[in-house]
C-alpha cells in the first residue's frame, strides 16, 4: 500500500485525466487552460497548452480508445479536442450545451460515443455527435434535478447515468439516445429505459450535497458520498442499502477498486478504503498515511503545549529549529484531494489509482496485496 | 428599494421548500401536539431513570424520537431541556463510559443537542457539556461535527 509516483505542480490541480497508455496526463491548473504533460523518466514535460476556455476549466476527461479530450468550464462551454496528425496540435470543437450556468463535471460514456456534462443549470447535458450537421448536439436531463449537479458517472451499459447533486440527492437516470444506443438489457435498475427515466433517487443519511457518485464495475451497485461525511452503497437488486458514517471530513471523489472495495478521497487529504464485509455490508477499512504518522507524532495536547512554550520562550511565532515539519499534515497530500481515478487495471480490478489535489500533487498509488 | 421586499421565491415555481432539504427519514408522522406529549412523556421517564441512578438508560431514553420537523418549538425546547439535564447531571468520570455504550446515530444526535445547548446558554452549565463534547469527539472524530452542521433536521 504505497505511493508509486508523486509529482508536485506549482498550481492547484482541479482535475486530471490520463491517456490510454498512461504516457500523458491532462491537467486543469485551476485556470482557463488545460496542460498536457508527458512522462519521461521521473520528469513530466509540458507538451501542449490548450487555450480555448474563457473561464476556469472545471473538469476534463480523456477517451482512451478514440483519443479525444473533453473539457468543460465556468464559461458554460464544453470542447471536444482532437489530435491532428499533421500538425501535432489539439484542435477544439465547440459543443452546443445550451446551459445558462457553469459546467461543473464531464465524463465520456464507456463506448465513447457520447458524454455527460453536469452543470449549475440544474441539468445534465448528454452530448452526442450528429453526423448530418457535423456538430455535437446535446439533450438535457432535467427532471427531477433541483440544484447544481456536482458529479456524474456512467453505467457500463452506456445508457444509465448516476447523478450527484446539491439538492442532497443521488439519482440514477436514463441517458438513452435513440440514434446511438441499442436497447439495453433489462437489469436491476429497470426494464424499459427511455430518455430521462428515473431509476432511483437516494439521500445521504444526514442530508448534505452529494459530492460523488460511482457505479460498481458490474453496474449493479451504486456508491455515493455526501457532505455529511458518509458513504452509501445501494444495491437495487436486493433493495439493500449500506451506510458508512466516517469519522473524518467529507469525501469529494470516489472510485470502485473492485466489487468489494472502494477508495474515497476528499477534505481529509488522504485516500480512505471501504470494504464490503460479507454481502452488501460495507465498513470503513483504513485511511492511508495516518498510521505511520501516528507512530511518530506526540499526542496533540503535549505538542500544542510545546509549541506555545517555544513561542513564549523564543518570542517568535514559529521557531526555526524544530517546526519545519510541524506545519505539514501527516498525509501525503497537503490539501484537499479533488479527484481519484483508476490508473492500472487487471480485469475488473483496479491495481493502481491516481489522485490530484489542491496542493498541486499528482500521486499514483498501488492498492497492494492486502486490500 | 421596494423591490427588495418582493418574495422572489413565491414567483419561482421550482423554489426549494424547507421540506425538500429533509431526508426521507424526517418525513414526520406525528402532529406537533403529539410530538409535545411524546417529549413530555420522555422527560418523565428520564427523571425516573435518573432517580434510579441509571445514567446510560437516561441518556438513551432522552435521545429517543427527536422532535424533527416544523412548528415544534415547544417540544424541541422540552426535549433539549431533558437531554441537557441528564448531561449536566452526569459525573465527569462516567461520561466516557456512557459514550462507549451509545450507537453512531445517538452520538450524532447528542452533538446536535450540545450545540443547541450552547446556542442558548441561559440556565446551561457549559463546562460539563464541553467534557461531553471532548469525549464524544474522541470516539466519533470530526465526522459527527460535520454531520451536525450539515443536517437540516434540527433539535
Amino acid at each position: 500500500m504505497s505511493s508509486l509516483v508523486e509529482q508536485l505542480f506549482p498550481f492547484p490541480v482541479n482535475a486530471h485525466a490520463f491517456n490510454k497508455d498512461r504516457s500523458q496526463v491532462a491537467i486543469c491548473p485551476n485556470s482557463n487552460q488545460v496542460h498536457i504533460y508527458e512522462q519521461s523518466g521521473s520528469a513530466w514535460n509540458l507538451l501542449h497548452v490548450l487555450k480555448e476556455h474563457d473561464l476556469l476549466v472545471t473538469c476534463i476527461d480523456w477517451a482512451p480508445e478514440s483519443n479525444r479530450l473533453v473539457t468543460c468550464g465556468q464559461d458554460r462551454n464544453a470542447y471536444v479536442w482532437n489530435m491532428e496528425e499533421g500538425t501535432n496540435q489539439w484542435k477544439p470543437t465547440l459543443v452546443l450545451l445550451r446551459i445558462n450556468r457553469a459546467a461543473t463535471f464531464v465524463r465520456w460514456s464507456p463506448r465513447e460515443d457520447k458524454f455527460a456534462v453536469a452543470s449549475g443549470a440544474r441539468s445534465v447535458a448528454i452530448c452526442y455527435f450528429e453526423e448530418d450537421n457535423d456538430w455535437w448536439m446535446s439533450k438535457h436531463l432535467k427532471k427531477p434535478i433541483r440544484a447544481t449537479v456536482l458529479s456524474v458517472d456512467w453505467h457500463p451499459n452506456n445508457v444509465l447515468l448516476a447523478v450527484g447533486a446539491a439538492d442532497m440527492r443521488a439519482y440514477v437516470l436514463s441517458a438513452f439516445i435513440k440514434s446511438l444506443d441499442s436497447k439495453p438489457a433489462p437489469g436491476p435498475w429497470g426494464e424499459k429505459l427511455p430518455f430521462n427515466t428515473l431509476c432511483g433517487e437516494f439521500i445521504p443519511p444526514a442530508g448534505g450535497w452529494v459530492h460523488a457518485v460511482a457505479f460498481s464495475p458490474s453496474g449493479d451497485a451504486l456508491a455515493f458520498a455526501g457532505h455529511d461525511s458518509s458513504l452509501t452503497v445501494i444495491y437495487p437488486g436486493s433493495g439493500s442499502k449500506s451506510v458508512v458514517k466516517s469519522t473524518g471530513l467529507p469525501y469529494v471523489s470516489i472510485s470502485w477498486l473492485s466489487e468489494e472495495h472502494i477508495v474515497a478521497v476528499g477534505h481529509d487529504c488522504c485516500p480512505a478504503y471501504f470494504v464490503a464485509r460479507g454481502s452488501e455490508d460495507w465498513v470503513f477499512d483504513r485511511a492511508i498515511n495516518r498510521k505511520e504518522a501516528k507512530k511518530n507524532a506526540p499526542s496533540a495536547g503535549s505538542s500544542a503545549f510545546n509549541m506555545f512554550r517555544q513561542m513564549d520562550s523564543q518570542g517568535s511565532s514559529r521557531s526555526s529549529s524544530s517546526s519545519g515539519d510541524a506545519k505539514d499534515l501527516n498525509t501525503l497530500h497537503q490539501n484537499t484531494i479533488t479527484m481519484v481515478r483508476p490508473y492500472k487495471l487487471s480485469g475488473p480490478r483496479v491495481e493502481e489509482y491516481s489522485t490530484s489535489g489542491l496542493d498541486g500533487r499528482l500521486v499514483i498509488w498501488a492498492v497492494g496485496a492486502g486490500g | 428599494m421596494s423591490f427588495r421586499k418582493i418574495d422572489i421565491d413565491a414567483l419561482e415555481a421550482e423554489a426549494f421548500q424547507s421540506s425538500d432539504y429533509l431526508p426521507e427519514t424526517a418525513q414526520v408522522k406525528e402532529t406537533p401536539e403529539e410530538a409535545l406529549s411524546l417529549a413530555e412523556a420522555r422527560q418523565g421517564d428520564v427523571r425516573n431513570l435518573l432517580q434510579r441512578g441509571d445514567a446510560v438508560g437516561a441518556v438513551k431514553r432522552a435521545l429517543q424520537d427527536p422532535p424533527y420537523g416544523p412548528d415544534r418549538d415547544q417540544s424541541k425546547n422540552t426535549s433539549c431541556k431533558t437531554v441537557l439535564e441528564v448531561l449536566m447531571g452526569t459525573r465527569s468520570s462516567e461520561i466516557a463510559g456512557i459514550v462507549e455504550q451509545l450507537d453512531t446515530d445517538e452520538r450524532d444526535l447528542l452533538i446536535k443537542y450540545l450545540y443547541r445547548g450552547w446556542s442558548s446558554p441561559k440556565g446551561v452549565h457549559c463546562g460539563p457539556l464541553l467534557t461531553w463534547h471532548e469525549k464524544l469527539i474522541e470516539v466519533t472524530g470530526t465526522g459527527s461535527i460535520v454531520r451536525a452542521l450539515t443536517d437540516r433536521r434540527t433539535v
